[in-house]
C-alpha cells in the first residue's frame, strides 16, 4: 500500500487517542487489532527510514511494537 | 331476551386470508377481570374491549369501523351489545370490559339493528359484489351475511354516491369512492399508525368523504405507506395489484429486504404469483405497519433486466456471454487460485452484502476465511455503520444497539441525531412520531431541516442546526453542559462504570473548550439553546438517543457513537425501556453482517482474529487454518489493487462503483484487478468492471434470516422459485469446493445450526426455533433463552461501562475559497440506497432524479434558480444535478442524495474516513456550483469516466 | 344627572335599540340635558324592545317598544322623570311578566352594564367566588352537589357529581369547558346572559376551576353570537386587568385564565364531545364514551363540561348556599329553569321560574298564545330534535322527568309554539333533513339513516305503499334512537314519532302508527 496513506491514517489515529499515559497503549492497540501486518510492517519501515517524517508518539508507538514483536 | 342459535363460526375472526381481527389493540393490562359473554365466563385483562374479549373467547362480534390496529372509533354501530345493568345497546368497541359484567351479544334486539343498520350501508353501496375485487375479501360482505339482511327496503333509488368517482392517481392502490362506507378506517391509519395525517373526511351528514385534501392521492401529503389500504374493510381502497390479478390464495410470512427496520411482511400468492405484500401483525419489528417501499416497491423481483443466468468474459471490454453454472464456478474457482498462487495468499478477498441473509453472509465469510486462506473479508458496513461496532464495543462491550424498536413509546425525551428517520426508517418514525404525539419532547440534531424538524403534529422542541463535521464538538459540548451543571448521574455512574476513565473523561470534559460558548463557533449552534437541550437530556426521565449515517459517516464517526454513548452512561439513560443508544441501521441486514464476522478483524459474534481459544474452535469445526492476524478492509483492498498487490475480488450483492465514495479511485482499483466476481440481481456499475457475473435471488427467493437494527433475528422465507435456479449459498459453497474446500450444507437451516453452535450469543436460535416464535433477539442462549430485548440490564456487557475522551478533531476536508460549500448526502422515502430495486418500481413516479438541496441566498449568489441544472463540483471530480432551491439547508451547506447512479454523487465525495473504522466520510464534501451550461462540460463525470474505461 | 338605559343586547339591536340610544345622546346634546346612557342586557321581554329605562325615585320605568322617532317626543313629555306616555310600562320589575318569574341566574340581566365589575359587585356579583376561596375543593363541589344543580344543557346530568370526578382525577393539567354553542331552535338564554351578565358566567367559571383544580377555561360561543362575544371578551379583559382572572385570582392562590373560542356553524359541535374536538382545532366529530370527558376531555385531560346555564347557576348557590336553590324546583329538578319562548307567541322571551310550572302557564300565562292568534297546535321543547307536545300536555310539570314521561325533554329549555297552520309532516321531514344537513357524519344510523327517513317520509306523505313504510320508518327510528352514537341521530325520532303520533292527518294518513 501507498506509505503516504498508511502515514495519513496513523497521525489520524494519533490526533483521536488523547496524549495521556495509555496513549502509546492505545495507538498500538489499534494498530495490532485493525491492521493487517503487511500494513503494520511497511510503516514501521517506513518510520525507520525517515523518522524525521513522524511524530515523537508515532515513533515511539514503533519502537515499542518492534521491540515487543522481536520479545 | 331470547338468544338466537350459537353464534359461534357464522362470524369470521379474519376476512379472506387476512390475519385475525380482534378488533381492538391488545390491552397489557397485568390485573384480570371475569366478564360472562353469552353465557360463559372469560377472564381477560382489564382495559380489554367487550368486543376484543368476545372475539379472544371466540364469540365474535360483528364490526366495520373497529380494526385491532386502531384505537375503538364507535361509528358503524354493528357490534352493539346489550349488558345487564346498562340503559340502551353501548357499542361492544369502546365499551371496557368491567369485573363481573354480563354481556349478551346475540338478542333478538341486537340482532334487529344490526339488520337495520346493514340496511342502511347497502343502501349506498354498489350491488356489484360478483364483480368487485374485494369479493371474497371485504367485511362489508361478510357483514351483510352475519346480519343475515335478505333486502334493502329503502330501494336503490334514493340519494346515494354509486357515481362517485375513482382516483387511480396512486401507482399502487385507487380509491374507488363509490364503495366507500365512511368507517374512518383509512384516515385513522393515516393519523394512529402512520402519523402523517394526510387524509381527512370531509362535509357533514351524509355527504361526509374521505379525502386526501388537494387533488388527488399522488398530489396530496400521502406517503403510500399502503396503512389505509390495509384498514380498509372493502374494496374502496384497493391495491391494483389485487384488481389486476385476483384474491390471493395464501400466504408467506417473510421479511422486508429494504431498510434496517426488518418489517414482518405476508407474501399473499395466487398460486406461484405474488399478488401483493401486506405487513404482518405479529411482526416483532412492525407489529403491522409498512412504507411504500417493503408494501408496494417489490416489483423489481420479477423486472425484465433480473439476471438469470451465470455470465462470463475475458476482458471487461468484451461482450459478455452466457455460461453454464458449472463453467463460472469453475472459471472463478481456477482463476483465484491461479492469482493467489502468483501474488501469493493475500492478493484475493471478498465483500459480503447486508442485503443478502445471515446464512449467505456466513457462509461467504467461510469461503474467504477458509478457501481463500486469508482474512480479507469485508462487508459492506464499512462504509455505513463500522463506527457504531467500534464506538459501542469500546464503551459498552457490544456492537450493537441497546433497545427494541417499543421502547421509544417508554420514552420522554428523544434525541434524533443524523438521522432521517421519515424518509429512511419510516416504519420505526411512525412509532416514534406517535410517542411525540403523545408528549414526548424531541431533539435533533442535524445540519437539514428534516421532517421531523416540523410536521403535522410534530414540532422538535430544539434543533440543533449544526455545520456538517461538528457533531463532536456539539455531543462534547451537551456533555460539558450536563457535568459543570452538576447533571451527572452520580449513583449510576458509580455503580456501573470504570470509575478510572470516566474521571479522566469528566476532566476532559469539564474543559474550556468544550464549553457551548466556545462550541457555537465551531457548530454554528447558539450556545444556550446547546445549554437548554443539554439540561431537557439529562432532566427528561427516560431520554433516548437515535442516530444514523449522519453520525459516522464522518471522520470523527467513531468518536462521536462513544460520545453518545458517554452521554448515555452519564444521565444513567441506558439498562431499561425508553433510554438507550440506537443506531438506526440503513440496510435490512447489516447488523446480521458484522454479527456474521465479514469484518477482517472478527469472527462471529465479535470476536477477535487473534484470540486462539476462539479461532482453535472454529479450526477444529472448519477444520482448516485461520490467520491470527486482520485482514483488508474494502479500502484497503482499493489501496491494494492500485498498487498491485491485491488482484481478485469476490463481490457479493454490492455495488461498491456507485456507493462507496470517490468512484474515480474505486474505478481505477477495479480496473486494476486480474478478476472481479459480482454476484447480484442486475448488472451495476460494479458489474462494468468484472468478469463474472453470477446471478443472485431476490429476497423473495431466498430462505434464512435477516437480522434488523434491534438485533431481531426474523425469518426470510422463500415466496418463489429462484429465478437463478441456486441458492446464494449453494452458490458460494461450490466456488469454495471447486477451490478444494469442502464446505456442503443440505440446506440454509443447516447453516444456521452451525452459526449457533460457534456463536455464543446465537446459541438458542433454529430455524425450527424461529418458525416458533416468530422472531428473537440476540443474545438467545441458555442465559437469555427468550432473546435480549433491552441490553445491559443488569451490567454492560464488557462488565463495567468505559468512559472515553472524545476530543474533536475537525475533519481535513473544508470549504474553502474554491470549494466554498459543504455538500451532505441523505436518502429519501421512496428510493432506497443506490436504487437498483427502487428504481425498477414505479417509486420512481415521485423521485425520478437526485436533485441538490441548496439554499436560496446561495442559489441567488451563483444565479441559480430552481429547477436548473448545475455542476457540482469537488476536489475529486465534479457531476450535474438539478437544483431545488429549498430552506431544508442553511446557507452553506447543500445536500443531495445518491439513488441514480447517474447522479454520480460519489464521484465528487472524498478519500477521508473514519479515523478508527475508515468509515468513509460522505456526509462532508467541500464544493462550488455553478449553472451547468455556463462554461465547459465536466471532466469527471461518471460517465466521461466510463468512455473513458 | 339621569341615568337612561338601552340593552346593548342583540334582540334588542335587531330592533334599533342602538339608534335609539344614538337619538337620545343627540337631542340631549342639543338640548342640553343631563344624560347618561347606560347600555344593559335585555331584561328578557322581547316582545318590549327595545325597552328603554329611566333611573327614577320611583324606581326604573320602562318605555316599550321605543323608535328614534319617538325620542323626541317621549323627552318631551318628561320621559327622563318617569312621567307618563303611551309607550310606558310603568315600573319595569313590577311589570306582569317580569314580576312573576323568579330571577337568579339572570338576576342582574337587564339591570346591569355587563361590562361594569363594579356595577357587577354592587349588585350582589363576586360573593359567590369571595365564599369559595374560603372554602375546600371539597366542599365547593359538595355545595354544589347538594343544591341538586343538573346540567342545563339537555342531558340534566348532576354537575356536583360531574365536578367530583374531575376533582378526583390526578392530572398535571385540568379544564373547564363552556359550552355556548347555543344551536337549539328557540334558545337564547346563554347568550342573553353573555350579552348581559358574562361577570357571572366567568365567576361560575372560576369557583369550577377552584372546585375541581382547573386552571384554564374555554367558552366555546358558536359564530353566530358576534355581540356575545365581543361583550365576553370586553368582560375578560376587565376580569384580567382587576384581577379576577390570572395567576391571582382575587389575591388568592389560585389561579384561572379565560379564552373565547369561536365555533364554525356546526350543530352537533354543541354535542360535548364534538365540541372537545373542534376545541383541539379538529373536524367537530363525536366521541365514543367512554372514556368520559371527566376523565379524558379536553386534549386527554381531565375536563368539566357545563352549559352556560349550569355555570352561572354556580355564583348564587355559593353566595346564598346549596339550601337556598336545593329549596326550589319540582321533584328531582332543583332550582329554577330559564324558559325561553320563541316562535309563533305574542309574548317571546326569558321566563325564569322554578321547576315544576305548566307548559299551560308559561305558552298561555307568559307568552299569550299565539302571534298570529290562532289556535295552538303544537309546541316543540328542547330544540330542533325535541318531541312535539300537544294540548293535553298542558298541565305537565316543566321538569326532566316528568316531561321524559309523556315522551317530551326539557333540553335547553326553549319552547317554539306553532299555530294549526302548521303541517307536522313537514315538520317531521325538516326533523330528519335537519339531521341529515347537522349530522357529524361518523355514525351510520344518523349519517345515512336521516337521508332515508327524509326518503321514506316523503313516500308516506305522497301515499306510496304508505303502510310499508310506515313500518320502515319505525324500523329506522329504531335503530336512529337504539343505534346512534350521540343524541344527535337518537333523538332525531322524537320530533318525527310524536307528530306522527298525534297528527297523523297531515301525513295523508287516517291510522296511528304502532
Amino acid at each position: 500500500m501507498d506509505i503516504k496513506i498508511l502515514t495519513h491514517m496513523v497521525e489520524q489515529i494519533e490526533k483521536n487517542i488523547p496524549a495521556h499515559e495509555e496513549q502509546y497503549l492505545r495507538i498500538s492497540e489499534h494498530l495490532i487489532k485493525f491492521w493487517t501486518p503487511q500494513m503494520r510492517t511497511d510503516l514501521f519501515q517506513e518510520v525507520k527510514e525517515n523518522r524525521q517524517n513522524y511524530s515523537e508518539v508515532v515513533g515511539q508507538v514503533v519502537d515499542d511494537m518492534r521491540a515487543k514483536a522481536k520479545a | 331476551m331470547t338468544l338466537l342459535a350459537d353464534p359461534r363460526g357464522t362470524m369470521p375472526i379474519r376476512s379472506g386470508i387476512g390475519e385475525p381481527d380482534y378488533g381492538t389493540p391488545k390491552s397489557s393490562s397485568q390485573v384480570m377481570v371475569t366478564v360472562t359473554i353469552d353465557g360463559e365466563a372469560h377472564v381477560v385483562p382489564e382495559g380489554t374491549s367487550v368486543m376484543r374479549a368476545a372475539g379472544e373467547a371466540g364469540c365474535s362480534i360483528p364490526k366495520l369501523c373497529a380494526t385491532d390496529s386502531l384505537q375503538p372509533f364507535g361509528s358503524c354501530r354493528m357490534c352493539i351489545v346489550e349488558i345487564d345493568g346498562r340503559k340502551g345497546t353501548p357499542a361492544s368497541c369502546t365499551t371496557p370490559v368491567e369485573e363481573g359484567m354480563v354481556v349478551r351479544t346475540q338478542t333478538e334486539k341486537v340482532a334487529k339493528l344490526r339488520k337495520g343498520v346493514m340496511e342502511l350501508y347497502i343502501s349506498d353501496h354498489p350491488l356489484d359484489c360478483l364483480t368487485c375485487s374485494a369479493n371474497g375479501d371485504c367485511e362489508l360482505q361478510d357483514m351483510a351475511g352475519v346480519a343475515g339482511l335478505r333486502e334493502v327496503r329503502y330501494g336503490m333509488d334514493g340519494k346515494n354516491h354509486l357515481d362517485a368517482p375513482t382516483d387511480s392517481s396512486n401507482p399502487y392502490f385507487s380509491f374507488d369512492e363509490s364503495k366507500c362506507i365512511v368507517c374512518n378506517r383509512c384516515v385513522r391509519a393515516c393519523d394512529e399508525v402512520q402519523g402523517t395525517l394526510a387524509l381527512t373526511i370531509e362535509g357533514r351528514g351524509f355527504n361526509s368523504k374521505v379525502s386526501p385534501g388537494g387533488l388527488n392521492f399522488l398530489s396530496s401529503e400521502c406517503v403510500s405507506c399502503g396503512a389505509c389500504v390495509q384498514a380498509c374493510p372493502t374494496a374502496t381502497l384497493q391495491e391494483k395489484s389485487v384488481i389486476d390479478l385476483g384474491m390471493p390464495t395464501r400466504t408467506v410470512q417473510t421479511t422486508c429486504a429494504y431498510c434496517g427496520v426488518g418489517c414482518s411482511f405476508n407474501a399473499e400468492l395466487r398460486g406461484d404469483e405474488l399478488v401483493r405484500m401486506v405487513p404482518a401483525k405479529t411482526g416483532g419489528a412492525n407489529e403491522g405497519h409498512s412504507c411504500v417501499k417493503g408494501r408496494f416497491a417489490w416489483g423489481y423481483a420479477s423486472h425484465s433486466e433480473r439476471i438469470t443466468k451465470p455470465m462470463m468474459r475475458e476482458k471487461i471490454t468484451d461482450e459478455w456471454r452466457e455460461v453454464s453454472w458449472d463453467e463460472a464456478i469453475e472459471f472463478t474457482a481456477s482463476k483465484l487460485k491461479e492469482i493467489q498462487l502468483q501474488y501469493g495468499d493475500n492478493s484475493i478477498g471478498g465483500i459480503s452484502s447486508s442485503r443478502c441473509t445471515n446464512e449467505e453472509i456466513f457462509v461467504v465469510q467461510k469461503m474467504v476465511r477458509a478457501a481463500f486462506g486469508n482474512n480479507n473479508i469485508d462487508t459492506c458496513a464499512r462504509v455505513c455503520h463500522s463506527p457504531t461496532g467500534y464506538g459501542l464495543s469500546t464503551t459498552y462491550g457490544t456492537s450493537a444497539g441497546t433497545q427494541d424498536f417499543k421502547s421509544v413509546a417508554k420514552s420522554d425525551v428523544i434525541v434524533v441525531i443524523g438521522a432521517n428517520p421519515t424518509d429512511a426508517h419510516p416504519v420505526f418514525a411512525s412509532r416514534m412520531k406517535r410517542r411525540i404525539r403523545e408528549g414526548a419532547q424531541l431533539i435533533i440534531i442535524d445540519p437539514r431541516k428534516i421532517d421531523l424538524v416540523e410536521s403535522a403534529h410534530i414540532k422538535a422542541d430544539y434543533h440543533l442546526q449544526l455545520q456538517p463535521g461538528t457533531n463532536v464538538a456539539v455531543i462534547n459540548a451537551i456533555a460539558h453542559v450536563i457535568a459543570t451543571e452538576g447533571l451527572i448521574d452520580e449513583v449510576f455512574v458509580s455503580e456501573r462504570c470504570d470509575p478510572g476513565p470516566f474521571n479522566r473523561w469528566r476532566k476532559f470534559i469539564e474543559l474550556p473548550e468544550n464549553s457551548p460558548e466556545v462550541v457555537e463557533s465551531q457548530s454554528g449552534v447558539p450556545a444556550e439553546t446547546i445549554r437548554q437541550a443539554a439540561r431537557l437530556y439529562a432532566a427528561g426521565n427516560n431520554a433516548a438517543i437515535y442516530y444514523g449515517l449522519g453520525v459516522t459517516e464522518h471522520s470523527q464517526g467513531s468518536t462521536m457513537v462513544m460520545g453518545m454513548a458517554n452521554l448515555a452512561m452519564a444521565t444513567g439513560n441506558i439498562g431499561r425501556e425508553g433510554v438507550g443508544i440506537n443506531p438506526l441501521r440503513g440496510q435490512n441486514n447489516v447488523q446480521g453482517a458484522c454479527d456474521m464476522g465479514s469484518f477482517p478483524h472478527e469472527l462471529s459474534g465479535y470476536r477477535h482474529v487473534s484470540d486462539n481459544a476462539v479461532r482453535e474452535q472454529f479450526e477444529a469445526l472448519w477444520d482448516v487454518k485461520l490467520l491470527p492476524d486482520p485482514g483488508m478492509r474494502i479500502p484497503n483492498m482499493f489501496d491494494n489493487a492500485i498498487s498491485g498487490e491485491f488482484r481478485g475480488l469476490f463481490v457479493h450483492g454490492e455495488d461498491i462503483a456507485q456507493s462507496d465514495p470517490n468512484t474515480k479511485h474505486v474505478e481505477k482499483s477495479l480496473k486494476s484487478m486480474d478478476l472481479v466476481v459480482v454476484q447480484d440481481l442486475f448488472l451495476n456499475e460494479t458489474s462494468k468492471f468484472a468478469h463474472v457475473f453470477l446471478p443472485g435471488t431476490s429476497f423473495l427467493e431466498k430462505d434464512g434470516t435477516f437480522t434488523n437494527a434491534e438485533r431481531r433475528i426474523n425469518r426470510v422465507r422463500p415466496v418463489m422459485a429462484a429465478k437463478n435456479g441456486k441458492q446464494e449459498w449453494q452458490i458460494i459453497c461450490e466456488i469454495a469446493q471447486a477451490m478444494g474446500y469442502d464446505m456442503h450444507y443440505e440446506n440454509s437451516a443447516q447453516i444456521m445450526d452451525e452459526i449457533a453452535q460457534i456463536t455464543p450469543t446465537f446459541k438458542g436460535i433454529s430455524f425450527a426455533m424461529l418458525d416458533e416464535v416468530g422472531s428473537v433477539q440476540w443474545p438467545c442462549n441458555d442465559a437469555a433463552p427468550d432473546g435480549t430485548p433491552i441490553m445491559h440490564v443488569d451490567g454492560f456487557v464488557r462488565g463495567q461501562g468505559q468512559f472515553m475522551e472524545t476530543p474533536f478533531v475537525p475533519t481535513e476536508e473544508r470549504s474553502n475559497r474554491k470549494f466554498p460549500l459543504l455538500l451532505t448526502t441523505g436518502r429519501i422515502l421512496t428510493q432506497y440506497n443506490v436504487g437498483a430495486q427502487t428504481r425498477r418500481t414505479a417509486n420512481v413516479t415521485w423521485h425520478p432524479e437526485d436533485v441538490l438541496e441548496i439554499h436560496e441566498s446561495d442559489a441567488a449568489l451563483r444565479g441559480i434558480s430552481d429547477g436548473q441544472k448545475i455542476a457540482v463540483s469537488s476536489r475529486i471530480g465534479e457531476t450535474i444535478l438539478t437544483a431545488e432551491v429549498s430552506d431544508r439547508v442553511p446557507a452553506g451547506v447543500v445536500h443531495t442524495t445518491f439513488h441514480h447512479p447517474t447522479s454520480g454523487a460519489n464521484v465528487i465525495t472524498t478519500e477521508f474516513s473514519d479515523w478508527a473504522t475508515n468509515c468513509p466520510e460522505f456526509k462532508v464534501t467541500a464544493v462550488e456550483i455553478r449553472p451547468a451550461d455556463s462554461s465547459a462540460a465536466p471532466t469527471n463525470t461518471l460517465e466521461s469516466v466510463l468512455t473513458k474505461a | 344627572m339621569t341615568k337612561v338605559f338601552i340593552p346593548r343586547d342583540s334582540a334588542a339591536l335587531s330592533v334599533g335599540a342602538d339608534e335609539v340610544a344614538a337619538k337620545i345622546i343627540k337631542i340631549a346634546a342639543k338640548q342640553g340635558l343631563d344624560v347618561t346612557v347606560v347600555r344593559t342586557g335585555s331584561r328578557g321581554m322581547l316582545f318590549l324592545e327595545p325597552l328603554m329605562e329611566v333611573e327614577t325615585a320611583a324606581g326604573r320605568i320602562g318605555y316599550a317598544n321605543v323608535t328614534p322617532e319617538m325620542v323626541e317626543d317621549l323627552l318631551a313629555a318628561g320621559a327622563l322623570s318617569g312621567a307618563s306616555h303611551a309607550s310606558t310600562i310603568g315600573q319595569v320589575e313590577s311589570h306582569e311578566y317580569f314580576a312573576r318569574q323568579n330571577r337568579i341566574t339572570f338576576a342582574r340581566v337587564g339591570i346591569i352594564d355587563p361590562i361594569s365589575i363594579t356595577d357587577y359587585e354592587a349588585h350582589g356579583g363576586l360573593a359567590g367566588l369571595r365564599n369559595a376561596l374560603a372554602k375546600t375543593p371539597e366542599s365547593i363541589v359538595e355545595e354544589v352537589t347538594e343544591s341538586g344543580l343538573r346540567g342545563r344543557g339537555g342531558a340534566g346530568f348532576p354537575a356536583g357529581i360531574k365536578w367530583k370526578t374531575v376533582l378526583l382525577a390526578t392530572s398535571d393539567q385540568k379544564y373547564i369547558c363552556c359550552n355556548a354553542d347555543e344551536g337549539d331552535s328557540g334558545t337564547f338564554a346563554d347568550r342573553m346572559l353573555m350579552e348581559g351578565d358574562p361577570f357571572t358566567l366567568i365567576e361560575g367559571m372560576i369557583i369550577a376551576g377552584i372546585a375541581v383544580g382547573a386552571t384554564k377555561g374555554l367558552i366555546y360561543v358558536r359564530s353566530e353570537y358576534p355581540h356575545a362575544i365581543s361583550i365576553f371578551n370586553e368582560a375578560i379583559a376587565v376580569a384580567n386587568s382587576s384581577g379576577l382572572l390570572g395567576s391571582s385570582v382575587l389575591g388568592s392562590a389560585h389561579e384561572f385564565n379565560l379564552e373565547v373560542r369561536v365555533g364554525a356553524g356546526s350543530y352537533v359541535c354543541g354535542e360535548e364531545t364534538a365540541m372537545l374536538e373542534s376545541l383541539e382545532g379538529k373536524r367537530g366529530m363525536v366521541r365514543a364514551k367512554p372514556p368520559i370527558p371527566a376523565l379524558v376531555g379536553l386534549f386527554g385531560k381531565p375536563t368539566v363540561i357545563n352549559n352556560v346555564m349550569t355555570l352561572a347557576a354556580v355564583p348564587m348557590i355559593l353566595a346564598q348556599g346549596a339550601a337556598a336553590y336545593q329549596s326550589l324546583g319540582h321533584e328531582r329538578s332543583r332550582g329554577t329553569q330559564v324558559f325561553q319562548l320563541a316562535g309563533n307567541i305574542k309574548q317571546g322571551g326569558i321566563v325564569e321560574l322554578a321547576f315544576g310550572t305548566t307548559l299551560g302557564e308559561l305558552v298561555d300565562g307568559f307568552g299569550g298564545g299565539t302571534l298570529s292568534g290562532r289556535p295552538v297546535k303544537t309546541v316543540q321543547i328542547g330544540g330542533p330534535l325535541g318531541a312535539y307536545l300537544g294540548k293535553s300536555d298542558w298541565n305537565v310539570p316543566m321538569a326532566y322527568e316528568s316531561l321524559a314521561e309523556v315522551g317530551g325533554m326539557l333540553g335547553h329549555g326553549g319552547i317554539v309554539v306553532f299555530d294549526d297552520t302548521v303541517n307536522m309532516a313537514k315538520q317531521a321531514r325538516f326533523a330528519m333533513e335537519f339531521c341529515a344537513e347537522e349530522s357529524c357524519g361518523k355514525c351510520t344510523p344518523c349519517r345515512i339513516g336521516s337521508t332515508r327517513g327524509v326518503e321514506v317520509i316523503d313516500r308516506i306523505v305522497a301515499g306510496e305503499e304508505q303502510s310499508k313504510n310506515l313500518e320502515l320508518l319505525s324500523d329506522l327510528c329504531d335503530v336512529m334512537a337504539d343505534g346512534s352514537l350521540c343524541a344527535m341521530g337518537g333523538l332525531t325520532p322524537l320530533p318525527v314519532r310524536s307528530a306522527l303520533k298525534l297528527f297523523p292527518a297531515d301525513f295523508g294518513i287516517s291510522v296511528g302508527v304502532k
